[in-house]
C-alpha cells in the first residue's frame, strides 16, 4: 500500500539562529516541532521525505539542556531545490522576522560543512550566588582546575563517576561585580559531550554556591561559540 | 516567575508562557482582566477546544485582556508552598488574585478538588461569601455547570450553555457598572443574574424536605428569573472562531488544528449528557470550514487537523467537506483525521480520504454486548454493522481495532456482559474470514470498558448507578469470558466512577464535602497517581454525608432534582418518555428522520435539523 511518490530535488539548508529567554525551556523535540511549524508559517518550501509517513527533515547540530540559552544554534533542513536554483535572499526574506520571541535567524546559507566536525563549544554562566566576590570567583577558578576533576554523573544506565578535566578545554572564573562569571570552553563531540551544568555542581558542591534562598540566587548559561578545534564552525 | 524555580522542576515549559499566538496586551488599554483557568496541568488544558474559542472570543475585545492559569503540577505547588508563591496567569505573569475575573471551565466532576486546589493557590477564601470586593468575581461554566449545585458555594456566577457571546456580555455589564461608578459585588451579582445564561447560586435559596429532597429553589428577587435557560449560538457561521491561536511549544495531550464543524447531536443516546445538552444541531457551511482551516493553517503551521463535533459522519455535508478537504490537505502534507466516527457510517470512501484512519488502529464504540440493551439505550447500530466496518478495515491490511463499551447501563443483565466478550470474538473471527485479511500479522481487539454514570439532563438522569461493588464484580466476569488472547481488556476504576456520579447529581450540601477534602490537600483526582478512594470515604464520614444518596440511589421522577433550575432545552417530558421507551427496548429515530419532540427546538438556530 506505499503510495508511489515523485522524487523531488531537494538540498540542505542551514539556519543558524537563537534560542534564549523562555525558549530556553523548552526541550530539543519541542524545538523540532516549533520549527517545523515556523518554517511552513514562513512559506519555505520545505521538502518531505518520500516514504509512508512523508515529513520534513530537521537536523540540529548540538544538543543544549533545558534552561540553557544559545546564541549560536545550528540546524539543517532540505528544502526543494538544487543549489543552484534556491534563492537565499528569498528564503532570508521569508525568515526575516520569525514571530517567536528569543528565536532569531542569524544566518541562512548552504552548508559545506557537516555538525560531525564540531569539537567544541563555549559557554558564559553567571551565577548570582549570596556572598559573590572576587574571593569566591578565585576559589571556584581552582576547584575547576583540578585534575582530575571526578564528578558523579547520572546516565540512564545508573550512576557513576567520571573524570571531566579532560572534557575542559578552557575555564576561567571571574567576578564582574554582581556575578561569579565562568566562561569555559567544553568538548562538544561524539567522544565526549560535557554540559556545563556540571561545572555549576562542582562549585556547588565544593564551594557553597547556590546555597542560599532560591527566589535570590539565579544563574544563566549561555552557549557563544560553536568551535571546531579553535575556529568558529560554519 | 523566578528562573531558578523554573529550572528546579519537572517540564518548565508548562510555566514559562511565551507560546506563539499567545496575546499580550497594554494594562493601560484594559478596563477587565479575566484570568481564564483550566482546573488541570498545562497539557491537558492547552488541548481544550472551549477554553481557546473563550480566551480569543475575549480578547478580540479591545478593553479586555484575557490570560490563561493551569494548576501546577504536584513538584511545582510544593515549591510554591515552600516559598509562598500565588499562582500567576501566563501571560503577564501576574497574581490570578488581582484580577477582575477568574473563570474556571468544569469538563469533568473529578476536577472540583483541582478548583479549590487554584482558589486556595491563588491566595483566594474558597467560599463566595468570604471572598470581598477586592477579589476577583468567580465564574464557572462547561459541562459541569448544567449542574453547578455541588460547588455552588465556592462560585459567584455560572455560565450556562455557550459562552462566547455571554461572557463578552458579562464582562461589559461589569465594565459599565465600574465606570459609572454604580459597583459593588452585591448589585453586579444581582444585575448579572438578570442577564440570559447566569446562574448566580447566592440569590437563590434551597429548602429539603423531612426525606432529604430538594422541595424547592426560592429566588431571593422577583426580577431573577426562576429557571436559567442555557445560552446557545444561532449562526455558527458568524461567530468567532479562533483560527489565530495559541500553539503549545512542549507536547500536550493534544497538540494539532481542530476544526469544529457543528454542535449538537442528532442521536440521543440515553446515557450521553452532551448529545442532550448541545441541541440543538447547528451546522456551519462547508465554505466556512474550508475557509476557517485555510485560515488555520497558514497562522501555525501544524501538519495536523482534526474535525471536531460529537459525531463526524452526521454532518450534513460530509462527502462535500471532505472532497474539498482532500486535495488541499494532501498537497499541504496536511492530515485530516476524524475521531467520533460512528461504526454504521463507515466506509471505504471515507476511509481513503482519511490519513488517520490509513495509520494506526481503528475504534469504534458498540457500547453494550447485545442487540436488547443497544437499542434500550439508543445507540442504533447492529453488529452487522460492526463486522462490516471491521472487515472494510481488514480489507486494506488493518489488523488491529478498538471497541469502546460501558458497563453498569440500565436494564443490563449478566448477558449482556457476556455479550462483550461474544462480540469481540466475532470480530477476531470476522479477520480469518476475510480472504484479504494481512497474512503478516495477527489481528488485536482492544476492548475498552468504562462505568455507566448516570448524569443530569439524559433520560438516566433518575436512574441507580450500580454499587462498585457490583460493577467490580462485572468486571471480573467479563475477564472470566475473555480468554483469547488476542483481545485485551481495559476498564476503568469503578470507585472513581463512583465519585464521578456522586458529584454529577450531587447538590448543594456536598460542598461542606469538597471543602473538607481541600482541607486535606484533595487534587487531581481525574489522576489515578493522585485518587485516592479510602481517604475519599473517610471524608464523607467525617461530614455524615451518605455517597450512595447521590450515586445508587433511583432517583423520583416527581423529584425536585437539584438541577432543575437550569434549562438546557430538552423538557423533562420528553426524557421522561425516552425512559420509558428504554425499559420497553424501543429505539428512537435520529432528529433528521424525524422530530421527536425535545423542546431544544425552542431555543433557535440556523442550519439545524429542527423543524
Amino acid at each position: 500500500m506505499l503510495p508511489v511518490r515523485e522524487k523531488v530535488e531537494h538540498t540542505a539548508l542551514r539556519i543558524k539562529f537563537t534560542k534564549t529567554g523562555k525558549l530556553q525551556y523548552i526541550s530539543h523535540l519541542d524545538l523540532h516541532r516549533t520549527f517545523c511549524r515556523l518554517l511552513v508559517r514562513c512559506g519555505i518550501p520545505v521538502w518531505y521525505s518520500e516514504g509512508f509517513t512523508p515529513h520534513p527533515r530537521l537536523q540540529f547540530a548540538t544538543p543544549l539542556s533545558v534552561g540553557s540559552e544559545s546564541l549560536c544554534e545550528y540546524m539543517d533542513v532540505y528544502v526543494i531545490g538544487n543549489a543552484d536554483t534556491v534563492d537565499l535572499d528569498v528564503m532570508r526574506w521569508k525568515l526575516r522576522e520569525t514571530d517567536i520571541d528569543g528565536l532569531e535567524i542569524k544566518e541562512v546559507y548552504l552548508p559545506s560543512t557537516k555538525f560531525s566536525t564540531i569539537t567544541h563549544s563555549d559557554y558564559t554562566v553567571r551565577i548570582k550566588t549570596d556572598g559573590a566576590s572576587q574571593a569566591l570567583a578565585a576559589k571556584c577558578n581552582e576547584a575547576l582546575h583540578v585534575s582530575p576533576l571526578v564528578i558523579l554523573k547520572r546516565t540512564k544506565s545508573g550512576e557513576k563517576d567520571v573524570d571531566i578535566s579532560t572534557q575542559i578545554k578552557s575555564v576561567d572564573v571571574s567576578f564582574d561585580g554582581e556575578a561569579i562569571v565562568i566562561k569555559a570552553c567544553l568538548a562538544a563531540d561524539s567522544a565526549g559531550f560535557l554540559k556545563p551544568d556540571y561545572l555549576i555542581n562542582v562549585l556547588k558542591d565544593r564551594c557553597g554556591i547556590l546555597s542560599g534562598d532560591v527566589l535570590k540566587e539565579e544563574y544563566s548559561i549561555l552557549r557563544t561559540a560553536v568551535l571546531v578545534g579553535d575556529e568558529e564552525f560554519h | 516567575m523566578n528562573s531558578t524555580l523554573l529550572k528546579s522542576v519537572l517540564k518548565p515549559g508548562r510555566y514559562s508562557g511565551g507560546e506563539h499566538g499567545q496575546v499580550i496586551k497594554d494594562k493601560n488599554d484594559i478596563n477587565c482582566r479575566f484570568a481564564f483557568c483550566f482546573p488541570d496541568t498545562y497539557e491537558i488544558g492547552m488541548s481544550n477546544l472551549g477554553m481557546r474559542v473563550l480566551y480569543g472570543a475575549l480578547n478580540e475585545e479591545k478593553d479586555i485582556w484575557c490570560e490563561r492559569v493551569f494548576a501546577p503540577w504536584l513538584d511545582m505547588q510544593e515549591k510554591m508552598r515552600e516559598h509562598s508563591l500565588q499562582l500567576t496567569a501566563l501571560e503577564s505573569g501576574d497574581k490570578v488574585k488581582d484580577f477582575d475575573f477568574l473563570g474556571f471551565t468544569l469538563q469533568y466532576e473529578l476536577c472540583y478538588t483541582t478548583v479549590l486546589n487554584v482558589l486556595d493557590l491563588a491566595g483566594m477564601p474558597l467560599r463566595a461569601y468570604e471572598r470581598g470586593e477586592e477579589f476577583p468575581i468567580v465564574i464557572g461554566g462547561g459541562h459541569c455547570a448544567y449542574n453547578p449545585e455541588p460547588i455552588a458555594e465556592f462560585f459567584d456566577i455560572f455560565s450556562i450553555g455557550e459562552g462566547e457571546e455571554a461572557l463578552v456580555e458579562l464582562c461589559r455589564l461589569y465594565i459599565d457598572m465600574k465606570k459609572s461608578g454604580e459597583y459593588t459585588k452585591a448589585k453586579f451579582l444581582h444585575a448579572a443574574a438578570k442577564l440570559e445564561g447566569f446562574y448566580v447560586p447566592s440569590l437563590y435559596d434551597v429548602s429539603y424536605k423531612e426525606d432529604g429532597t430538594i422541595e424547592k429553589f426560592t429566588p431571593k428577587y422577583d426580577d431573577i428569573p426562576t429557571k436559567i435557560r442555557k445560552r446557545i449560538i444561532k449562526d455558527l457561521d458568524k461567530v468567532y472562531y479562533p483560527t489565530k491561536t495559541y500553539a503549545p511549544y512542549i507536547e500536550t495531550v493534544q497538540d494539532k488544528m481542530v476544526l469544529e464543524v457543528y454542535r449538537g447531536c442528532i442521536r440521543g443516546c440515553r446515557f450521553c449528557q452532551a448529545g442532550m445538552v448541545c441541541r440543538p444541531v447547528r451546522e456551519k457551511t462547508v465554505d466556512k470550514l474550508f475557509d476557517d482551516a485555510k485560515c488555520m493553517y497558514a497562522n501555525s503551521g501544524y501538519d495536523e487537523m482534526t474535525l471536531s463535533s460529537l459525531s463526524i459522519s452526521d454532518y450534513s455535508n460530509i462527502d462535500e467537506l471532505t472532497d474539498k478537504f482532500a486535495d488541499w490537505t494532501t498537497k499541504n502534507h496536511i492530515s485530516l483525521s476524524l475521531p467520533s466516527l460512528r461504526l454504521d457510517s463507515f466506509t471505504r470512501e471515507l476511509m481513503d480520504k482519511v490519513s488517520t484512519v490509513r495509520t494506526g488502529s481503528l475504534t469504534f464504540a458498540p457500547e453494550a454486548g447485545t442487540q436488547r440493551l443497544r437499542d434500550a439505550i439508543n445507540k442504533n447500530v447492529c453488529e452487522e454493522d460492526l463486522l462490516r466496518a471491521v472487515n472494510v478495515a481488514y480489507d486494506v491490511g488493518k489488523t488491529s481495532v478498538k471497541l469502546y463499551f460501558m458497563n453498569g447501563l440500565p436494564t443490563e443483565t449478566d448477558e449482556d456482559i457476556e455479550g462483550i466478550a461474544l462480540l469481540a470474538k466475532n470480530v477476531i473471527e470476522a479477520f480469518y474470514q476475510n480472504p484479504n485479511h494481512n497474512k503478516q500479522r495477527r489481528p488485536s481487539v482492544t476492548v475498552s470498558v468504562s462505568c455507566f454514570v448516570p448524569k443530569p439532563f439524559t433520560p438516566f438522569q433518575w436512574e441507580k448507578q450500580n454499587t462498585f461493588e457490583e460493577l467490580m464484580r462485572k468486571q471480573d466476569l467479563l475477564k472470566s469470558k475473555i480468554t483469547d488472547r488476542k483481545i485485551v481488556y481495559n476498564y476503568h476504576d469503578a470507585t472513581v466512577s463512583f465519585l464521578e456520579a456522586v458529584f454529577a447529581r450531587g447538590d448543594r450540601r456536598l460542598s461542606k464535602v469538597l471543602l473538607k477534602a481541600a482541607e486535606k490537600g484533595v487534587k487531581f483526582d481525574a489522576w489515578s497517581e493522585c485518587f485516592d478512594f479510602e481517604r475519599w470515604k473517610e471524608i464523607f464520614s467525617e461530614c455524615g454525608v451518605d455517597p450512595n444518596y447521590y450515586a445508587t440511589r433511583g432517583f423520583g421522577l416527581d423529584e425536585v432534582l437539584p438541577w432543575d433550575i437550569i434549562d438546557c432545552g430538552v423538557t423533562k417530558q420528553f426524557l421522561l418518555r425516552e425512559r420509558e421507551k428504554a425499559y420497553e427496548g424501543v429505539p428512537t429515530k435520529n432528529c433528521r428522520e424525524q422530530c421527536n419532540g425535545c423542546g431544544a427546538n425552542k431555543l433557535g438556530g440556523e442550519r439545524s435539523c429542527c423543524p
